[in-house]
């Protein structure tokens, strides 16, 4: 005896089939879906990153109500563009800033993308496991990969940490709050809002992608600043009769520098009208400020007299030696490297 | 000879602000009067008061005068005098920093920190260095003065300041103002917080405001002096809720006008008594009720630059009216989104000053005088509003504080424009046979009439004129696209953030030849011995100007210094 099926013949024996499913009648080809003829940005990251952003921008700012859930989408582009804008930065940095290739070329790539990636890119390949989604991972990214250190503002970072945080829940759970993201929220005020959705309002959108734009523009400056510095070193490194000035990479002469300080300004500067004061005047106050740093060594270097001073060896690179400031060659050569030339 | 050195000049323009005075000099050179001595007592009582004037009546003057009074009287309060005039040094900041607030913040509570160990430290007793530490929370004095001049200088900081700034709480700094207070065995302290107006920036002013608020404690008292026509102090901050105003703008229509005004210059002026007593009353109207201004008259004066009395007058009163309302119009360089506003402003000036000259010769057969306009309708229209406030901040229009009802509960704002503006208009000298200052003082002290004069905000502006009242706000500078509103943050069309330029550095682009005080001597020298110093900013921003300004042949150290001063007191003058 054969067990009738229930029902009329047309029914589906399946009793997975709790829901209906497309079938698929076409499969994803990945590699067409990547703009192949698009070519490396000239633009600076930060310049990038706020051309991502204002693309964003239009796809909303001119709507009177926007639903939460296409708030939440913006939100996650704004933040894209904020990950991107780090990733273009180190890669950049490391492949301009000689402190930085030199700090870089420990770290390890898969095989895979020293085969594949040009020079230019290959070090995005470094950050392959680097992921962006707290202050402190930027922050130790900048450190392990290009190795300065970023001052910035606690109150910055917070505000940032917040941020990652809806992200998560953006991302991973549909904006619901989860209970990890409430206790890095601070618990006292979101324990009533577990598994509550994010409604990003118009306004709150605003002020999160103003804020991810201060944030991005403070990152900027505080490694322009942290990158510089380290080229024109103010504090005497060594010990008793070895306690000297490192040499710095300026001639303190504008005509004579500027071949070098024209690669650094343009991986900082933006080229927006009113963004970035110009060249000329940001080199006179990284000068004139590092001028009155040497000024206040030289004051306790008179006090201490066994202090020599890189700077006022008046035959000493880099015055009037400007080979290291060639192409390819040497803004870039870090003072280790530039004493073992000489020793040479 | 045009281009003598003429080093007075440069003095006299330096001493007449109360900043730039001993505080010897301060406390002799100050007259007693009835309308002085109350608020001092203000300023000395434990409440929170707005000392509120317009600049040169003598703010900082009693602010100081309150902590010299105080200094060495052991029964009195601590009183810590912190001037704020520096404030704008902070404002390009408010385009460069996402902490910028923060920034402001530790800044104010710092200065506030130094000056109260000042304040101790200056007393006539001597502490021991543990005491002050104990005193200072262990804070190092010379880190936080630091931290301050890296701030002025909109410097980034390294991470060991940015710790010490955080550090620099609400709490941290009651609890030191409250050391200093018991080591200095004082009943009590009161803030004296000069220069709070901070118009100019309202994203700091909220905050100062908020720090104002919180600071008072049943032993601190805080102070502060603002502008008049201030109506907005932040969210949070209702001067009228917390503590009361003082105005310290003398009215000219106080019966004690000008006996106050002359008990201030005979302080301050050698020979003023030589002077006759229509001239001194002339140029006491002229003053409107701001010391600093009538001592710069009196000296002009005294110059005897002129071939007549008449002559030698209407010159003062002119070029002291061109001056105000060039003042004025510099507001507009300082606040580029108020340039509309300032024009209409300016124009709304002359139309007030025209109208009371027309009614007062009207008045002429009838013995008596009117100095008020009474005016309906301004709270309606927040641009108009705005405009008279600007006319008040720069002093240009004396607010009478009680409101007249009228008829059909008609609401009348009662203002007296500028008396040299008056006087420079003739508007007291109709049908005189010849003229003489004391026609016109005697007019001026005649009878006011019961005859007021009135008008409507719809009878003074077209309405083509009030349609146009707008804030002018720069185009997207991406892509030049007008704002649509004064609140957009990204430009509609192509998305970008709309930036806004800083003040400070508009200051500093200013050409510094034209900075008033510069002798003709110095303008020339400058030009042509330093012919790359063309802007203010030139100057100021190189390492040290003083080497750079002794090398002009006859400029040494002390002559440097002096123009060094004069620039920067022009800057915070400018940017106040």
């Amino acid at each position: 005896m054969t067990i009738q099926t229930p029902g009329s013949s047309t029914s589906s024996a399946d009793y997975s089939a709790i829901v209906k499913v497309t079938p698929f009648t076409k499969t994803l080809s990945t590699e067409t879906l990547f703009d192949k003829s698009h070519k490396l940005s000239k633009s600076s990251p930060i310049d990038e990153f706020i051309e991502n952003a204002n693309k964003l921008n239009l796809l909303w700012i001119n709507q009177d109500e926007i639903s939460s859930e296409f708030t939440s989408i913006l939100f996650l582009g704004y933040f894209s563009a904020v990950e991107s804008y780090v990733r273009a930065l180190v890669r950049t940095l490391i492949q301009t800033d000689i402190y930085s290739q030199k700090c870089a070329e420990n770290q390890q790539i898969t095989f895979g993308a020293a085969l594949h990636h040009n020079k230019q890119l290959l070090p995005e390949a470094l950050m392959d496991n680097h992921s962006f989604t707290a202050s402190e991972n930027i922050l130790k990214t900048f450190k392990s990969l290009t190795d300065i250190e970023l001052v910035i503002d606690e109150a910055i970072t917070t505000e940032l940490d917040k941020i990652c945080q809806l992200r998560h829940c953006c991302v991973h759970r549909f904006g619901k709050l989860g209970a990890k993201n409430a206790m890095a929220l601070g618990l006292t005020s979101h324990s009533n809002l577990f598994e509550k959705p994010l409604t990003l309002s118009r306004d709150d959108l605003l002020l999160v992608s103003s804020t991810l734009r201060s944030v991005v523009k403070t990152i900027n400056n505080a490694a322009y600043k942290a990158v510089l510095d380290r080229t024109f070193p103010t504090v005497p490194v060594g010990k008793g009769d070895k306690k000297r000035l490192p040499k710095s990479l300026w001639s303190k002469d504008y005509e004579a520098d500027k071949e070098l300080f024209i690669k650094y300004y343009k991986v900082f500067s933006s080229t927006n009208k009113g963004e970035s004061p110009k060249m000329k005047e940001m080199y006179t106050r990284f000068i004139a400020e590092k001028e009155q740093a040497l000024q206040k060594i030289s004051k306790g270097a008179a006090k201490k007299p066994n202090i020599p001073q890189g700077q006022d060896d008046a035959n000493g690179h880099p015055q009037g030696d400007t080979s290291h400031q060639q192409e390819n060659n040497a803004v870039d050569v870090p003072q280790e490297q530039v004493a073992q030339e000489s020793a040479k | 000879m045009e281009t003598e050195i003429n080093e007075k000049e440069i003095d006299i323009a330096l001493e007449q602000r109360a900043d730039y005075i001993t505080s010897k000099e301060l406390k002799d050179g100050t007259a007693t009067s009835d309308f002085f001595d109350e608020i001092i007592l203000t300023l000395l009582k434990k409440q929170t008061t707005l000392i509120v004037g317009p600049r040169g009546c003598g703010k900082t003057h009693m602010m100081r005068y309150a902590s010299i009074l105080c200094k060495d009287d052991a029964k009195k309060p601590l009183a810590i005098y912190v001037s704020f005039n520096r404030y704008y040094r902070l404002e390009p900041m408010l385009i460069s920093r996402a902490n910028a607030i923060n920034l402001f913040h530790t800044w104010v509570l710092s200065r506030i920190i130094v000056a109260t160990h000042e304040t101790l430290v200056e007393q006539d007793e001597v502490f021991s260095e543990d005491e002050l530490q104990e005193a200072l929370e262990y804070i190092d004095i010379s880190d936080l003065q630091n931290l301050i001049a890296k701030l002025e200088r909109s410097l980034p900081l390294t991470q060991d300041e940015l710790d010490l700034a955080n550090s620099i709480t609400l709490h941290t700094t009651k609890k030191i103002i409250d050391n200093h207070t018991s080591l200095g065995s004082r009943p009590r302290a009161i803030l004296l917080l000069d220069d709070a107006a901070l118009t100019l920036t309202p994203e700091y002013m909220a905050e100062f405001f908020e720090i104002f608020r919180s600071i008072k404690s049943p032993y601190i008292s805080p102070k502060a002096s603002v502008y008049p026509g201030t109506t907005e102090y932040g969210a949070r901050f209702h001067p009228t809720q917390e503590g009361g105003f003082e105005h310290v703008w003398l009215s000219v229509s106080s019966p004690h006008y000008i006996e106050t005004m002359h008990s201030i210059a005979a302080h301050r002026i050698s020979d003023f008594s030589s002077i006759p007593d229509e001239i001194r009353q002339y140029l006491a109207y002229a003053a409107f009720g701001i010391p600093r201004a009538y001592l710069h008259m009196i000296i002009e004066f005294q110059k005897k630059k002129f071939s007549t009395v008449q002559q030698g007058l209407n010159r003062i009163v002119q070029s002291h009216t061109e001056a105000r309302i060039e003042e004025f119009l510099t507001l507009a360089i300082k606040a580029p989104k108020l340039k509309t506003i300032i024009e209409q402003g300016n124009a709304l000036f002359s139309k007030l000053v025209l109208l009371l000259k027309e009614f007062n010769d009207k008045l002429a057969p009838s013995g008596t005088k009117q100095l008020l306009i009474g005016i309906t309708g301004i709270k309606d229209q927040p641009m108009v509003e705005r405009m008279f406030n600007l006319l008040i901040e720069a002093g240009l229009l004396y607010p009478v504080a009680e409101k007249v009802s009228h008829g059909e509960d008609r609401k009348y704002d009662r203002y007296t424009p500028h008396i040299a503006a008056l006087l420079h208009e003739r508007a007291f000298s109709a049908k005189a046979r010849g003229w003489s200052a004391r026609i016109v003082v005697d007019k001026i002290n005649q009878k006011t009439s019961r005859q007021p004069l009135r008008r409507s905000v719809s009878s003074l502006f077209s309405s083509e004129e009030l349609s146009s009242l707008k804030f002018d706000l720069p185009a997207c500078s991406t892509c030049g696209k007008e704002r649509i509103t004064a609140t957009q943050k990204y430009c509609h069309h192509c998305g970008a953030e709309l930036l806004d330029s800083s003040t400070f550095e508009t200051c500093m682009s200013l050409p510094l030849h034209e900075v008033p005080g510069l002798t003709k001597w110095t303008v020339a020298k400058l030009k042509q011995e330093l012919p790359r110093f063309k802007t203010i900013g030139d100057l100021l921003s190189v390492q040290d100007p003083g080497t750079e300004l002794r090398k002009i042949h006859r400029v040494g150290q002390a002559r440097a210094e002096k123009i060094i001063r004069l620039v920067t007191s022009f800057v915070d003058e400018f940017l106040q």
